[in-house]
């Protein structure tokens, strides 16, 4: 890609304070209504019209630098592994055995020169074929060529990969939008997975329904209310970014004066963008939110994603996958370390939140809230997707506006 | 027991809106408003980085003050800012006791054209 291009979008951008001020509506725009995170139906389709057709984060292409080496994920009900060929090809497929469907890997990794399904070794070339099952003289009628996993979309944006099940769903150049050129610009790609003595993933399980917790992430209208460091760290109003209808950017500047909280003192002191980070990025703090579920922090000394799993109606689990530069130093190091502590606490006031609202939906007397146009413009835009693509939605509003009606009368 | 910092959640608006307005109904007294702006900015960012809520609350009633004097012809400054502050004190009421002084305020910011924002009765 052209970097004068990427420079010229990214110095662009449409979506700022002024721009989300002129453009609010004349009616007030209304959240979903609370029994959508509750109603079991919705769930369903949630995860075949939402997770299932979605283009979903898996890894990092550090991560498949070489023939055999693999990620693995769940899209929707299907879990996934991307593995590098030995031609060199990433490719995704189901990562299920179409023996007795076990899972085949887990985690990330290398495997040997074919995958083995750990339950009874069906074998599987890395294109996904089956090679060979153990006493295979004992089944009546095993074809191996016609056995082999099924094959989904791959892609790579920014050094991210994604999967993606739904052979007719947009690209996903297109559907990142703008996101695709400000990961190209922070030089995304050329970091890489922290690994700890966990893996290189790090997984929180919440007892939400996983639209509280995405509609959470997508708004700074509670940022002031619920997350002090925040108003410390960063200055909101000066936030500036760009967007199309599935995913967005943008980025906050740190405010420069020092805080008087000591750990956040010394986290400011702190602050220096990773080489290769561009210049213009110097004092700034970014963000992504990509369709559904998908979010990042982009911090000048380390990058964080946040994917968000449904595992329940009322289960939701956060896998984070931490990107640094691959020669971070000790200040790096330490600037990670301090930020994760202050996000410790941060965390703690989300789960705070969220597990109120999960309470405070359930409630008969709930119906939908009044939405602020400005500062909660990306819930809004992500709610209207979820209304165009699953009409349960609807009916669920149709069930909670006449309940209202007989309220009022 | 309220937490300390709990009263942060009230700059931020006045952070993003109040500097530029108060600038163009304090610059009348001399000034230019450019300097004013900054000077509020400058201040407004020393609060939420030292401060707390009694030298937000004393803040806040000083521009009530700048409001409420205001003799200039930008009404719709002065009743936008007038319903801002307003609103500020009604929202610290959370965190803060209000005192006779804020409510001399109030008063001060009604008779400036302290208003609920369009449409906010929900």
């Amino acid at each position: 890609m052209d970097p004068s291009h990427v420079a010229t979008d990214i110095a662009s951008p449409t979506n700022t304070p002024e721009s989300r001020a002129s453009q609010k509506p004349a009616e007030a725009t209304r959240s979903l209504p609370g029994i959508a995170y509750t109603d079991p139906v919705l769930y369903e389709q949630e995860l075949a019209e939402v997770f299932e057709r979605a283009w979903i984060l898996v890894g990092h292409i550090s991560e498949l630098s070489e023939p055999g080496h693999y990620v693995t994920a769940n899209v929707g009900r299907e879990p996934v592994v991307v593995i590098r060929g030995h031609d060199g090809e990433l490719r995704a497929m189901s990562n299920v055995c179409r023996h007795r469907a076990s899972t085949i890997l887990e985690g990330t990794g290398q495997t040997r020169s074919v995958m083995r399904c750990p339950y009874h070794a069906w074998t599987y070339e890395l294109d996904g074929q089956l090679a060979a099952a153990p006493s295979g003289q004992g089944f009546a009628c095993l074809d191996r060529d016609q056995v082999a996993l099924p094959q989904f979309r791959v892609g790579v944006a920014g050094g991210l990969v994604f999967c993606c099940l739904d052979p007719d769903q947009m690209s996903l150049e297109d559907m990142l939008g703008p996101v695709g050129p400000y990961l190209e610009w922070l030089n995304i790609a050329g970091l890489t997975v922290h690994r700890t003595d966990q893996g290189a993933r790090w997984t929180e399980d919440f007892d939400e329904n996983w639209k509280i917790l995405a509609d959470n992430y997508l708004e700074d209208y509670h940022v002031p209310v619920a997350h002090p460091t925040l108003v410390r760290l960063v200055d909101v109003k000066e936030t500036i970014g760009d967007n199309n209808d599935w995913s967005e950017w943008s980025r906050v500047p740190y405010r420069t004066r020092p805080s008087r909280d000591p750990r956040e003192r010394e986290y400011q002191s702190l602050i220096r963008r990773m080489p290769g980070m561009p210049e213009e990025f110097e004092g700034w703090m970014g963000h992504v939110c990509i369709w559904p579920a998908t979010f990042m922090e982009i911090y000048p000394h380390h990058v964080d994603t946040w994917q968000l799993e449904p595992t329940g109606l009322l289960a939701t689990r956060a896998t984070t996958m931490t990107m640094v530069h691959p020669d971070e130093d000790d200040r790096d190091r330490r600037a990670r370390e301090l930020m994760r502590e202050l996000n410790v606490d941060i965390m703690g006031q989300d789960v705070d939140i969220t597990t109120r609202v999960q309470r405070g939906v359930q409630a008969p007397s709930y119906h939908s809230g009044i939405l602020n146009d400005e500062q909660e413009f990306s819930v809004i835009r992500f709610q209207r997707r979820l209304r165009e693509l699953l009409p349960r939605i609807a009916e669920l509003e149709a069930t909670a506006t006449g309940e209202r009606r007989v309220d009022s009368s | 027991m309220t937490h300390p910092d709990a009263w942060l959640f009230l700059p931020p608006e006045v952070e993003a809106l109040v500097p530029p307005l108060l600038a163009r109904l304090a610059a009348t007294g001399g000034g230019s408003p450019d300097d004013v702006e900054r000077d509020l900015r400058y201040r407004i960012e020393t609060l939420i980085l030292e401060g707390d809520a009694e030298q937000w609350r004393a803040f806040l009633r000083e521009a009530a003050e700048i409001v409420a004097e205001y003799a200039g012809d930008d009404a719709e400054a002065q009743r936008v800012l007038a319903s801002i502050l307003d609103d500020q004190f009604l929202l610290a009421r959370a965190v803060v006791d209000l005192e006779g002084t804020d409510l001399d305020a109030r008063r001060q910011l009604a008779r400036a054209g302290a208003t609920p924002p369009r449409g906010s009765r929900v």
